[in-house]
């Protein structure tokens, strides 16, 4: 129990809100945080949709090796990998759990590598993608790229809003408990101290809704008075707001280089088509 | 008489699910070029009366609404919100929930972007520049300390440059010396370029200085619009809606009331300090052993428990890139029991940190910290209840029932104390919110919100009790009600410590000053020790009271702290009481009583 | 109201992550742990409404397959989104459509126990039903082997369906859907 204690201590509520923080807005000076949104959202699109055509398995580790780099240069933040990771790991094991539960055999693996090879790509390019923009830089690239604005500014909206949720969050258990009681014995195997922590997580729930209402409202009075939807329906303003989007040199080169990269990599993998398995 | 440019005839206004008006039967009219302050006493609907001014009412809020209200010239009903909101700036009063993005510098251009103004960074820039938020402009919001907040919600409405600004408590959470360059920079906007300004203010002082005229509000009326110096020396009529006119105002008065030549209506009163010298240098100084005696010695702190003991106590924030930002850094204090601290200083010093760790909602990164005997490391929050209490700065963040009654009773149910309901009734009797208990608190007037926080706290009964801003949006009656609510406390409540940037409850108040200045104390002492010493004030973003200032102007034997210390010296010898030990509270309440 | 609607999705995706990130509680005797995040489908649809709710949650899934570590457990990218899971996650921006829908239908005598019912044939039956197979599909089992498995969840979302059907009755006055009523009813008369 003691251990438990420590580890929950550490990835504290604080920690998570930091560590959500630094993604969405800690690495706007890397490399790749300084590129155009809507270079590495175009990127992002070839890389999201391509790999699941591909069965070619050089060129996956190709293009894994690639989002390794990517990744390293992003300076994505070692708990997302560590999680992406497990999720990786965990739902292939499982996948394999179950197809060995239902008659499958060890051959049915390598599709499975296969598979994550695949999910990895994908995965590693989303988080080294957004994870080097902040959802304001997302919201402006995806409206430049001619989504509608309602969706782009929900989004930007729900991804810069969630560290004060989580926020309120803990304030709100915080309050509980700061006026509460725990029990006073733990009881069997720890019993009513897990009892009055589900208690209090679920009441938890009511007053972050009440809070939400009320925040929905005000900030929808906040955006009323400060001309956001005076400028969601002007073009003008539309242009303006975008105007800081430039495509430098820097996009130019890591486009080119990506473009290279790839045909080398069609060529390579073409002609070597198996290479580790 | 220039152009009117806010025209109200004949506004009511219902809140939805509520069958009281909050505004009935309101007419007013503000011309193009008014300084006006609008006053009234918590939950009198000034807040609710400048959402008119936007059409916030009644495009936002589906309540009952009649009459007309016409805002430069266009009817409020036909133009929108946003429409309004380009000639007409707002500050609100929980102005947290105004700052929309996630930096400074992107915040603050938010709205002349909206609009469209090419010049949208230079008009950021500048109001930046004004509020003296420069050095900070690529922060992030939620790094700022609360009056940098404030500050941000002003350089916002100011960036946009409009014809109306309206500001909701402009200086609450702020420093006295931020909050007399707020002043400064809108008496400029008004006097130079013609801006239309309209305050909700708290503090009669500052609307003595810089306001042309005063609009009182009593319980959703109109009372009336008068100029600032007729209206502040309406000295009866204010302090029966239990709010006070300056301290000058406020001494003149008793003056004439103490020669028995009680004010004719009309009669004009000094407000400023300069007026009040003019008023008392004619009169003579009676000395009496009570009023120049030193105050006496307060016990010797070392036979008294030590209820806090912080030693070299460090905190750092870690923030997004992985470093550390130092808040406080190495802070030395002991409280003992007995003891009213009251903890100084300007916007960002570190006040709030340090009542944090002392509550134990966040952990120090350094030194040695010891509160009621307990090390604070590895104490659960539920055990620290009983012990400590912190009533947070922003009120919403303690609100977590849906009514004002459970709210207050969380503590006492939880902790199945004996006389609940009584305890219960009797703090809501106490912080005057029997009549609210069934509202949620998060639907109240901001100073409504305010009472029911410190209600909360009360309710726990702890033996260190921290207040962080306890009087910011509170109107002044209400002020002295709490301070008598925390003097009946102190059964149970052995020390109390209240951050603040109120001088005159620290000058009332306080035994003991803390002043802090980026994250280390700087002084430690009675307010003797304090307030004389000019340079520390400077330092610290303090000023000093206008009763401070105004005996110092006289050249009285010494300064003076409340209002009872002051009138001593210009009463009469056989009217004069026996002993000065009156409190400022104790005095104002007999005004109250003596006006009523 | 657009910017209303906007907003109050915006919100409630993030609430939904939130509580993704609140740790999910291990349960002795059935095999998976109970995780707050389907409550918070069930409360989106009962206090948004169909239009807002089902928003809400496609805003939800997009932020997640951005990869932001939102899913139970701190899970997130496209990965968790196209694995076995696929099908539950899917069907919540559907069940949250259809709860708001029959939410809204009997507002006027709105209890509890109908939440709760409408909870638990949208919130409960549909996401299994959708959900199951595409597990099945994905992992290559049989598809009742994957609804037989699916039996599992039941007890614990049936207590969050009530959960939510409490708690959204409560905030009954406050709701989104309140408003919309209440304007109708204006303009109609
Ligand atoms: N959103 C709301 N819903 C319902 N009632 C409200 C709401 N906001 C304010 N009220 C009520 O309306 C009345 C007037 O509130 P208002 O905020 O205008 O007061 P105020 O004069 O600004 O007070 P304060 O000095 O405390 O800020 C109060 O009784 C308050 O409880
Ligand atoms: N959560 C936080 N993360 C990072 N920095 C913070 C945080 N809270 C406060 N700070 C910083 O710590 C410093 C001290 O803040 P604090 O709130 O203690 O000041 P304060 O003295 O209470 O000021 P005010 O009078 O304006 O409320 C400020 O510079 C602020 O920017
Ligand atoms: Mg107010
Ligand atoms: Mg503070």
């Amino acid at each position: 129990m003691e251990i438990v204690k420590k580890t929950l201590d550490r990835i504290s509520v604080e920690r998570i809100k930091l560590e959500l923080l630094g993604t969405a807005y800690g690495n706007s000076t890397t490399f790749i945080g300084r590129l155009d949104p809507r270079t590495l959202l175009s990127w992002y699109l070839f890389f999201a949709i391509v790999p699941w055509f591909i069965h070619n398995r050089t060129i996956l580790i190709g293009m894994f090796v690639l989002m390794v780099g990517m990744t390293v240069l992003s300076r994505v933040s070692s708990i997302l990998i560590f999680i992406l990771c497990l999720g990786l790991a965990g739902q292939v094991g499982w996948m394999f759990l179950f197809s060995m539960l239902f008659g499958g055999d060890l051959t049915s693996l390598l599709p499975l590598l296969t598979l994550t090879l695949k999910l990895s790509v994908i995965s590693l390019a989303s988080i080294a993608v957004f994870s080097s923009m902040d959802p304001e830089k997302l919201s402006d690239g995806l409206s430049a790229l001619g989504v509608p604005d309602t969706f782009s500014f929900s989004l930007s909206y729900g991804y810069r809003i969630l560290p004060t949720l989580l926020e309120e969050f803990h304030q709100i258990l915080l309050s509980f408990r700061l006026r509460g009681r725990s029990p006073d014995r733990p009881g069997f195997l720890y019993i009513r101290v897990i009892i009055y922590y589900l208690r209090l997580t679920v009441l938890c729930f009511y007053p972050l809704m009440l809070n939400t209402a009320k925040r929905s409202r005000t900030t929808v009075e906040a955006l009323e008075t400060r001309g956001f939807t005076y400028g969601l329906n002007n073009r003008q303003v539309k242009k303006m707001r975008l105007s800081y989007l430039k495509l430098g040199m820097l996009d130019l080169y890591f486009i080119a280089f990506s473009i290279l990269y790839i045909i080398w990599l069609f060529w390579f993998g073409l002609k070597f088509p198996s290479i580790l398995y | 008489m220039h152009e009117p440019l806010i025209e109200l005839s004949h506004v009511s206004f219902t809140y939805p699910g509520s069958d009281q008006p909050v505004l009935s039967d309101v007419s007013l009219t503000l011309h193009r070029g008014d300084f006006t302050a609008i006053i009234g006493s918590n939950g009198s609907g000034k807040s609710t009366l400048c959402k008119l001014f936007n059409g916030l009412i009644p495009h936002y809020y589906t309540g009952d609404y009649f009459g007309e209200s016409v805002i430069c010239g266009q009817s409020s009903e036909t133009s929108s919100v946003a429409e309004l909101s380009r000639k007409v700036g707002y500050v609100y009063q929980d102005f947290e929930n105004q700052l929309v993005r996630p930096t400074v510098l992107d915040d603050v251009v938010f709205t002349p972007l909206n609009y469209g103004y090419a010049d949208y960074q230079a008009r950021g820039q500048k109001a930046l520049m004004m509020m003296g938020l420069s050095n900070v402009k690529d922060e992030f919001i939620w790094s700022l300390s609360g009056g940098q907040k404030h500050l941000l919600a002003l350089a916002g409405a100011l960036a946009m440059d409009p014809d109306i600004l309206v500001i909701d408590e402009p200086i609450s959470q702020l420093d006295p010396q931020h909050a007399r360059h707020i002043y400064d920079i809108l008496k400029r906007l008004n006097e130079d370029y013609g801006k239309t300004i309209v305050v909700i203010e708290h503090h009669a002082e500052f609307i003595a200085d810089y306001c042309k005229e005063v609009v009182l509000m009593d319980q959703g009326k109109v009372a009336w619009k008068r100029p600032t110096r007729e209206a502040l020396s309406s000295v009866e009529t204010l302090l029966g809606l239990g709010i006070y006119p300056p301290q000058v105002t406020q001494a003149a008065w008793l003056d004439l009331k103490n020669r028995e030549s009680l004010p004719q209506g009309g009669t004009l009163l000094p407000v400023h300090i300069t007026e009040g010298e003019k008023w008392f240098q004619s009169r003579q100084v009676t000395l009496t052993h009570g009023n120049i005696e030193k105050p006496p010695v307060v016990t010797e702190p070392s036979i008294q428990k030590k209820v806090v003991v912080a030693e070299d106590v460090r905190l750092s924030y870690r923030t997004i890139h992985k470093k550390m930002h130092p808040v406080l850094d190495g802070v030395n204090v002991t409280l003992h029991s007995g003891e009213a601290v009251a903890i100084i200083g300007n916007n960002g010093a570190g006040k709030s940190s340090l009542l944090k760790l002392i509550a134990g909602i966040v952990k120090p990164t350094g030194g040695y910290l010891n509160v009621n005997g307990f090390s604070l490391k590895g104490m659960s929050p539920e055990r620290m209840a009983g012990h400590v209490s912190y009533v947070y700065q922003n009120p919403e963040e303690m609100f977590i029932e849906d009514s004002v009654e459970k709210e207050v009773g969380y503590y006492v149910h939880a902790h199945r104390l004996p006389d609940a309901e009584e305890r219960i009734q009797s703090v809501l009797e106490s912080f005057r919110l029997t009549g609210l208990k069934d509202r949620d608190a998060r639907l109240l007037s901001g100073g409504q919100q305010r009472r029911v926080a410190l209600a909360i706290g009360a309710a726990i009964q702890p033996s260190i009790m921290l207040l962080d801003e306890p009087t910011a949006n509170l109107d002044i009656a209400t002020k002295q009600e709490m301070l008598s609510v925390l003097s009946t406390l102190k059964s149970h409540v052995e020390t109390v410590a209240i951050a603040t940037h109120d001088m005159q409850l620290v000058a009332e108040w306080a035994s003991r000053i803390i002043v802090m200045h980026q994250g280390v104390v700087i002084a430690d002492g009675r307010k003797e020790q304090i307030f004389e010493d000019e340079r520390l004030l400077e330092r610290a973003g303090l000023l000093p009271t206008q009763l401070m200032e105004l005996s110092r102007c006289l050249g009285l034997p010494k300064i003076c702290y409340s209002l009872d210390e002051f009138i001593s010296f210009y009463t009469p010898r056989e009217l004069s009481q026996p002993e000065g030990e009156g409190t400022a509270w104790k005095s104002s309440k007999r005004h109250l009583t003596a006006s009523l | 109201m657009k910017t209303k609607e906007m907003v109050f999705a915006a919100l409630f995706a993030a609430f939904i992550g939130v509580l993704g990130l609140i740790p999910p509680i291990p349960l002795g005797f059935i095999p998976v742990p109970i995780t707050a995040q389907t409550l918070g489908v069930m409360l989106a649809g009962c206090f948004l409404g169909r239009k807002t709710a089902g928003l809400s949650l496609i805003l939800f899934i997009v932020l997640v397959s951005l990869g932001l570590p939102l899913l139970s457990g701190g899970r997130g990218g496209l990965s968790a989104i196209i694995g076995p899971g696929a099908g539950y996650i899917l069907s919540w921006p559907i069940a949250a459509f259809c709860i708001g829908f029959m939410t809204e239908k009997v507002w006027g005598k709105l209890k509890t126990w109908k939440l709760f019912m409408i909870n638990f044939v949208f919130g409960v039956l549909l996401v299994s039903l959708i959900g199951a197979p595409v597990m099945a599909l994905v992992t290559n089992t049989s598809i009742w082997a994957g609804l037989i498995g699916a039996l599992a969840f039941i007890p614990g979302d049936c207590i969050k369906a009530l959960i939510a059907a409490i708690v959204a009755v409560q905030l009954k006055t406050i709701s989104p859907i309140e408003d919309k009523v209440h304007r109708s009813l204006n303009t109609e008369i």
